[in-house]
């Protein structure tokens, strides 16, 4: 299976593939250029494993961007008093 | 379509206001409602800016940690074994699950490092009357190091000693027990004996009678056994004259994992209980105060915007800021759920003990995790302001809490509430709008303010 993503997602790619490797024990996943691809053994695919697999991939490309672009927020949130 | 701002300012605008904005078509009434929001703000209106941000200052700054609660478990020994206990009780003779004089002078210590001026303390358990000496002990060091304290005592009262029924003397101290409906649930869902769940109503008859309301509540929690029947737990509260009940799901934790798994499970099934259970409330508002516990404290913190009261659900979270649980191992816990996690050896949600103190750094790391307002599924909800988070239940039903929060427990029942709540606002129901006033005022003739809304 292979997942291409947006190009302002890439910065994010290790990050999720760290998670991915995590979530997925299992699987095999790489990433290149902007593309994730993941080694399915059976060859009949899934498509309830592609389902989850691509809003698991691009729901973990979303908080990873969300999470650097509110991290001052946080870092307020849970600053010392 | 609902507006919110960042605390909670909301207005209603027409379902195709968004499409306008972006095309520059408002309505000059339109421009006004999002000024009024301080969602569009003029150039030479910057005070907005300032305005705004003071109050989410206000609301949400860091402050310092001031416990005025604590949950204590003196003993995790028990004298039931509920079908939905949610932790890992000991028999009643097990030796091992109490605490002891130590933790005691280890408890005295730990109170007089955390300079409380006001505690409110929590006995849960395992059942806590099965050592009263232990409470009699804590209350007297609480007292002794505090300038006011109150205690409640949480039991199952299938025993009423002498020895409680002394405490009940004192001002300061009220029992909380569990009704979850007619004697044939209790025992269904928790002495699976008539005779034990009849000794349960008589004691709780005794307490009322001779003490009063005020000494004695109860919750209820609700699984499928009461599930298809709310009439049964309304009415039982009603006619113990209880003004307020808490409708409460059986929780997706300890035995209830298995024994109750379905309706730990079943949301659908859950929200449509509570909507029929709203319609027998809002019959019984007719002639006297009677309100549902959550729905009545939401309605309040959104119309009042008084303080997140309640520890389960608040944004952020701030564990162990001003609440904190003490296990019969003097293990220290973030939260009762947390404890019954780590107990069941699914998550270890310790954050330190009576002997080492407060672990400040795991502290740190679940908490920063523990908020809403940059979450990214909830910073673009308009209920966001209202809502808390629920890490440890999404751990506890999911094994990770980074999962998308339409999919979860927490965020469908919350939705529901929110959605219950702002159609009748939308809709000015006054059937509603009466009782939320009636639940703000916590009056069965309030004054008559729908401008709140």
């Amino acid at each position: 299976m292979e997942f291409q993503i947006p190009e302002k997602f890439i910065g994010y790619a290790d990050v999720v593939l760290a998670r991915l490797h995590y979530l997925y024990p299992d699987l095999k996943i790489s990433f290149k250029k902007d593309t994730f691809s993941i080694e399915v053994e059976n060859s009949n695919q899934d498509i309830n494993l592609e389902k989850e697999l691509k809003k698991e991939i691009f729901h973990q490309l979303y908080r990873a961007k969300i999470y650097e672009d509110t991290l001052p927020i946080k870092k307020w949130l849970f600053s010392d008093k | 379509m609902l507006v919110t701002n960042e605390v909670g300012d909301y207005d209603f605008l027409k379902q195709d206001f968004l499409e306008r904005l972006f095309d520059d078509q408002l309505d000059e009434n339109e421009k006004t409602q999002l000024g009024n929001l301080s969602v569009l703000i003029d150039e030479d209106e910057s005070w907005k800016y300032f305005s705004l941000a003071k109050r989410v200052q206000d609301k949400y700054a860091p402050t310092e940690r001031k416990i005025g609660y604590l949950i204590l478990i003196p003993t995790l020994r028990c004298n039931l074994s509920c079908s939905y206990c949610q932790v890992s009780r000991a028999p009643e003779k097990a030796k091992g699950y109490d605490w002891d004089e130590d933790t005691l002078k280890r408890f005295e210590s730990f109170i007089k490092e955390n300079s409380m001026d006001h505690l409110k303390v929590e006995f849960q358990g395992g059942e806590p009357s099965l050592r009263l000496d232990l409470v009699k002990s804590v209350i007297d060091i609480v007292e002794a190091n505090t300038k006011s304290s109150e205690f409640v005592i949480c039991s199952n009262m299938v025993n009423l000693d002498k020895a409680l029924i002394d405490l009940l003397e004192k001002d300061n101290f009220t029992i909380s027990t569990s009704i979850d409906g007619s004697l044939s649930t209790m025992t269904k869902n928790r002495t699976f004996e008539d005779e034990t769940s009849k000794s349960v109503f008589d004691n709780f008859n005794y307490v009322l009678e001779n003490y009063g309301p005020e000494k004695i509540a109860a919750l209820p929690t609700i699984t499928e056994n009461q599930i298809n029947s709310p009439e049964e737990i309304i009415q039982t509260y009603n006619n113990l004259g209880f003004q307020s009940i808490f409708l409460r799901p059986v929780n997706y934790m300890g035995f209830a994992r298995k024994q109750h798994k379905e309706s730990s499970q079943a949301i659908n099934e859950w929200n449509n209980f509570y909507l029929k259970a709203l319609d027998l409330i809002k019959e019984i508002n007719k002639t006297h105060y009677f309100e549902e516990f959550y729905l009545a404290l939401l309605v309040r913190e959104i119309f009042t915007n008084s303080t997140r009261s309640f520890v389960d659900y608040r944004s952020p979270q701030r564990f162990l800021n001003n609440y904190l649980v003490i296990d019969f191992d003097e293990q220290i816990y973030p939260s009762d759920e947390a404890r019954m996690l780590s107990r069941t050896r699914h998550v270890d949600l310790a954050m330190g003990d009576l002997k080492s103190g407060i672990d400040e750094a795991k502290l740190k790391e679940i908490n920063v995790w523990a908020e809403n307002q940059t979450h990214p599924d909830c910073m673009h909800c308009a209920y966001q302001p209202f809502c808390g988070i629920d890490i440890v239940d999404d751990m506890s039903r999911y094994q990770r809490f980074d999962t998308i929060k339409k999919d979860t427990w927490f965020c469908n029942r919350q939705m529901f509430l929110f959605d219950f709540i702002f159609e009748k606002v939308e809709q000015q129901d006054r059937e509603w709008l009466d009782i939320f006033l009636k639940w703000i005022s916590r009056s069965n003739e309030p004054i008559t303010s729908y401008e709140l809304f």
